[in-house]
C-alpha cells in the first residue's frame, strides 16, 4: 500500500513537473512597475495613457485592431452599414458576461455610446451619430445624421469605447470601484493611489475564438493577480527588475537597453511606434498664418538629424519617415509628396522668409523637461530653426502649464507636443479641421472637405486615396510639423512569458510565469 | 509658562493667516489646470468647460478662498480632485508613512551626528574628527536622490539585503516594514547627520573652551564627567535649536526620498498633486506642513526652558 501510495505520488510529481515545462502556468501574481499613477479609472473620462492601461485589461470595446492594424469585432459578431450610410447594424456576441455576472446587452452598448457621446473628452469624433436604437436583446440600430464611418469612430482608440452595464453607463459622474465593471479578462479590485491597482482574473471571461492578435482575439489570464505599481523613479523600476521585485517595467531610458540585454536575467522590448514628435503651429497669429512662413519652418528643418538625436542616433528606437502620421508598419502608409520631406535647406528658408516679410520677430516655442523626447526634439530642432533664419525664444515650463499656456492660444507660435499612435486618420480632424481645439487657427476648406470624404462609409482602398490627397496637402499647406517616429523600451524578467510590447499598453493577458 | 505658551498660540493666529493666503495662491500663479492631467492633452473646449465649471473653478478667487478657509478652519480641506476622496484622509492614509520615514531618519540623524559631532570635538584637530567632518561635508554634498539610488544598487541589487522600494505597513509585518525602512531612513537621515555633527561639534568646541569647563577640569574631574556632566548640559539648548531645524529640513527631504523609494507618503502625495494641479491636496498639505513646523519651533522654544535654567519664560 505505502510503495502504491509512494509511487502515485512519484507520479503525480513527475506528471506536474511535466505540465510545468510543456508552457503555460496559471496562478501567481504579477508585478508590473508602471511610471505614474492614472487620474482616474474611468474610461470615459480620460484620455490618459495611465487609465488606458488599466482599461484594456478590464473594458473591451465593441471593435479593435489587430495586430495589423485592421478593425475586427471583439463584442460585435457582425456590423453592417445600409447603403446609404445613414445607418448601421451591430449585433453583439451572445454569452458575454460582466464581472458582476450578468449577461452582455444591447442596452449596456446603447447606455455607454451614449455615456461616451455625452461625457468623453473625444466625443467629438461621434458627431453625426443620431439615435441609437435597441432592436432586441443583442442587435442595435445606430441612425446617423449624415454618412459618417461609424466603425472608424470606435477605433480610434480602443479603450475610450469601454463597454460598461446599463445601470452604470446611466451615470454622468465619475465612476469607481465597484462601479467598474466590464468584459475583459481581469476584473478590478482595488486602486490605492501610489501603491497600486489591482486586478483579478475574471473566471467567466468569454474569450473571442480566434488567435490572439493585437487587441483582439483570444485573451486568457494566466495570472491570478496583476498588480500595477506606480514607481515614479526609473532607477527603482531598473534596479526592481534585477532584484525579481517586478516582472514588468515600463517606460525605461533607451540608454538601459545595453544594460538590460547584458543581464541573462532580463529581455529588452521596443515599443514600435510609441510617439510620433509634432510641432503643433499657432496660426491664429502672425507670422506662422502665413503659409510661406511655414514652408520655411519645413525647409529648414533636418527631421532625420531631430529624429535620430532624441534617441540618441539608436537605429532601433526612430525612424524618420516621409508618410504623414503613418509610418511604414501601417497600411496608411504613403510616400505621396515624400519629396518635400527632409529638405534641411536654410537657404531655401532664409528666401521664403524674405518673400514672407519675415523681419526676425521671436518665434516662442513652447516645451517642456517632463518628456525627454519632447525636450530634445525641441533642442535639435531648433538649430534648424536658427540657420533658416528664424530667430527662436524657447520657454521650458512643465507639462500642464505648457498645456495650459497653448490652450490660451496667444503668446506663443510653435508648441512641442507628441501624439500616440491611431491607426484612424479620423482622428486627425482634431488637428487639421477648421476651427477644431487643436489646430490654432487652420483653417483650409480643402482639407475640411477632404476629412469629411473621409468620414463616409467607404473601402479602405477608396479611404487611402483620399488620405494621400490629405498628405499631399500637409506638404503644401503645412499645418503642424510631423519629423517622424521615436519607440520606446520595456523590459521583463526572462521568466515572464508570452510577452509581447505593442501599441499603446502593456498587455498582460496570453502571458505567464 | 502657561501664559508664555497661550501668547505664542495666539502669536501663530496671523501667521497661519498668512501661509493659508500664501499655501492657497501659489498654486493659482502656477500656469496649468488639473484639466490636462484629467481629460488628457487632446481633450474637446466642451468637455473642458464641463468639468470647469463642475470642479468651481471659474469662481472668483476670493470666493475659492473663503470658502477654503472656512472649511480648513474647521479641519474640512475639500475633496481630492483626483483621488476620490477628502484631502484629510488622503493625508491621514499616508502620513504614518511620511511619520515613520521622519522619525527614522531623525534617529538615524541623531544617533549618527551627535556622537560624531562630540567626539570630534573632544579629539579635535586628530584622525577621528578630520574623518568625521570629511564624512560630514561629503554627506551635505550629496544630494537625496544620489545617495538613496547608490544605496538601492549597492545594498538591493548587488547584495539583496534589503528591497529597492515600496512600503508595508508596521502593523502588517514588523520586521518586513523595518526593512522597507532601514535605506530610505539612512538616506534622508545620513545628510541631516552630517549637519547634526557639524553643528555639534562647532557647540561643544565653544563650550569646551569655557572657564567654568577649565575649572571642572582642574577640579580634577575625569574628561568624559566634564563633557557628559557639565558641557553637554550647555550645549544642549543650541544643538536643539538644529535638531528642530533639520526635523523641518527632514520634512521637506521626505519629499524626494519617497519618491526614489517608493514610499505612499505625503511628499510622494504633494509632488504628484502639483504635477496634476490637484489644488485642495496642495493647499491642504502645506498648510498642514506649515502648521507643524510652526508648533515644532514653538516645542523647542518651550524645551529650552526646561535644559536650561537660566532662560524663564514669563
Amino acid at each position: 500500500m505505502k510503495r502504491v501510495a509512494l509511487l502515485l505520488t512519484l507520479g503525480l510529481l513527475i506528471g506536474g513537473l511535466g505540465l510545468l515545462a510543456a508552457g503555460q502556468n496559471y496562478g501567481g501574481t504579477l508585478r508590473a512597475a508602471m511610471q505614474t499613477n492614472p487620474p482616474t479609472l474611468d474610461p470615459h473620462q480620460t484620455t490618459t495613457t495611465a487609465t488606458q492601461q488599466v482599461a484594456c485589461h478590464v473594458f473591451e470595446p465593441l471593435i479593435a485592431f489587430d495586430e495589423n492594424y485592421e478593425p475586427q469585432a471583439v463584442l460585435l459578431e457582425s456590423w453592417e452599414a445600409a447603403e446609404d450610410g445613414l445607418s448601421y447594424t451591430l449585433v453583439l456576441r451572445d454569452g458575454v458576461k460582466f464581472h458582476n455576472g450578468e449577461p452582455l446587452t444591447a442596452e449596456d452598448v446603447k447606455a455607454s455610446l451614449e455615456r461616451i457621446i455625452a461625457i468623453s473628452p473625444v466625443s467629438g469624433y461621434y458627431d453625426g451619430v443620431g439615435e441609437i436604437q435597441v432592436v432586441d436583446d443583442l442587435t442595435l440600430l445606430v441612425t446617423l445624421e449624415k454618412p459618417m464611418n461609424l466603425v472608424s469612430a470606435m477605433v480610434i482608440q480602443v479603450t475610450w469605447q469601454a463597454i460598461m452595464p446599463k445601470e452604470y453607463a446611466e451615470s454622468r459622474e465619475e465612476l469607481h470601484i465597484p462601479e467598474l465593471i466590464g468584459t475583459g479578462p481581469y476584473k478590478l479590485v482595488e486602486w490605492k493611489p501610489d501603491v497600486h491597482v489591482k486586478l483579478e482574473r475574471f473566471e467567466d471571461y468569454v474569450s473571442v475564438d480566434t488567435p490572439a492578435s493585437g487587441f483582439v482575439g483570444e485573451k486568457i489570464a494566466y495570472f491570478d493577480e496583476v498588480l500595477l505599481l506606480p514607481v515614479k523613479e526609473v532607477g527603482s523600476r531598473i534596479a526592481g527588475l534585477e532584484t525579481g521585485e517586478y516582472d514588468y517595467a515600463e517606460a525605461l531610458p533607451i540608454e538601459t537597453r545595453s544594460t538590460i540585454d547584458a543581464n541573462s536575467s532580463l529581455a529588452s522590448h521596443i515599443v514600435k511606434p510609441q510617439w510620433a514628435l509634432v510641432w503643433e503651429l499657432n496660426q491664429n497669429e502672425p507670422p506662422f498664418d502665413n503659409v510661406k512662413v511655414r514652408q520655411a519652418l519645413f525647409a529648414a528643418l533636418d527631421m532625420e538629424f531631430v529624429v535620430s538625436t532624441v534617441v540618441m542616433n539608436d537605429k532601433d528606437f526612430y525612424l524618420a519617415h516621409p508618410g504623414f502620421r503613418y509610418g511604414p508598419w501601417s497600411s496608411w502608409y504613403t510616400e505621396a509628396g515624400s519629396y518635400n520631406y527632409n529638405q534641411a535647406d536654410p537657404v531655401k528658408s532664409q528666401q521664403l522668409l524674405e518673400e514672407a516679410g519675415y523681419n526676425g520677430e521671436d518665434i516662442i516655442l513652447l516645451s517642456n523637461r517632463d518628456y525627454y523626447w519632447m525636450y530634445r526634439c525641441t533642442l535639435a530642432a531648433a538649430t534648424s530653426l536658427e540657420l533658416g533664419g528664424f530667430r527662436v525664444k524657447i520657454e521650458f515650463s512643465d507639462w500642464p502649464s505648457q498645456i495650459g499656456k497653448a490652450l490660451t492660444g496667444e503668446g506663443w507660435h510653435i508648441n512641442q507636443t507628441g501624439w500616440s499612435p491611431s491607426e484612424e486618420p479620423l482622428r486627425m480632424k482634431g488637428s487639421l479641421q477648421c476651427g477644431a481645439p487643436y489646430a490654432y487657427g487652420y483653417c483650409n476648406a480643402e482639407m475640411d472637405a477632404l476629412l469629411d470624404e473621409l468620414s463616409k462609409p467607404a473601402s479602405f482602398e477608396e479611404r487611402k486615396e483620399i488620405f494621400k490627397q490629405v498628405q499631399l496637402l500637409y506638404y503644401e499647406d503645412v499645418p503642424v510639423i510631423y519629423f517622424g517616429d521615436i519607440f520606446g523600451l520595456e523590459a521583463t524578467r526572462q521568466e515572464l512569458q508570452g510577452y509581447e510590447a505593442w501599441y499603446v499598453a502593456p498587455r498582460f493577458w496570453n502571458v505567464w510565469k | 509658562m502657561l501664559a508664555y505658551i497661550l501668547r505664542r498660540l495666539l502669536a501663530l493666529l496671523p501667521m497661519w493667516l498668512a501661509v493659508s493666503f500664501l499655501t492657497f495662491s501659489i498654486m493659482y500663479l502656477i500656469p496649468g489646470d488639473p484639466l490636462v492631467s484629467i481629460l488628457g492633452p487632446s481633450a474637446s473646449p466642451e468637455a473642458r468647460a464641463r468639468m470647469l465649471e463642475s470642479m468651481h473653478l471659474n469662481d472668483p478667487f476670493w470666493v475659492r478662498y473663503g470658502k477654503w478657509l472656512s472649511s480648513a478652519a474647521q479641519g474640512d480641506m475639500g475633496d481630492s480632485i483626483f483621488l476620490d476622496r477628502p484631502v484629510t484622509q488622503a493625508m491621514a492614509e499616508r502620513f504614518g508613512v511620511t511619520l515613520a520615514l521622519g522619525v527614522g531618519a531623525l534617529l538615524f540623524a541623531l544617533l549618527l551626528g551627535l556622537p560624531a559631532g562630540i567626539l570630534s570635538a573632544i579629539r579635535r584637530g586628530r584622525l577621528l574628527d578630520t574623518s568625521v567632518m570629511t564624512t560630514a561635508l561629503v554627506g551635505l554634498s550629496t544630494p537625496e536622490f544620489l545617495l538613496g539610488l547608490v544605496l538601492i544598487y549597492v545594498f538591493a541589487v548587488e547584495l539583496r539585503w534589503f528591497p529597492v522600494g515600496g512600503y508595508v505597513p508596521l502593523r502588517e509585518d514588523f520586521l518586513d516594514g523595518v526593512r522597507h525602512l532601514v535605506m530610505p531612513c539612512f538616506t534622508l537621515g545620513f545628510i541631516w547627520a552630517a549637519l547634526v555633527a557639524r553643528m555639534s561639534r562647532a557647540t561643544m568646541l565653544d563650550v569646551m573652551n569655557t572657564d567654568y569647563i577649565r575649572t571642572a577640569r582642574s577640579k580634577g574631574l575625569g574628561e568624559w564627567t566634564v563633557v557628559w556632566k557639565h558641557a553637554l548640559r550647555v550645549a544642549a539648548s543650541p544643538i536643539t535649536t538644529v535638531v528642530g531645524f533639520v526635523i523641518i529640513l527632514i520634512v521637506s527631504g521626505a519629499f524626494i526620498t519617497e519618491i526614489v523609494f517608493s514610499l505612499p507618503g505625503m511628499g510622494n502625495l504633494i509632488v504628484s498633486s502639483v504635477l496634476k494641479r490637484d489644488y485642495p491636496v496642495v493647499q491642504g498639505a502645506m498648510l498642514f506642513i506649515a502648521t507643524g513646523v510652526l508648533l515644532i519651533n514653538l516645542l523647542i522654544d518651550l524645551l529650552y526652558a526646561y535644559l536650561d535654567p537660566r532662560i524663564k519664560y514669563d
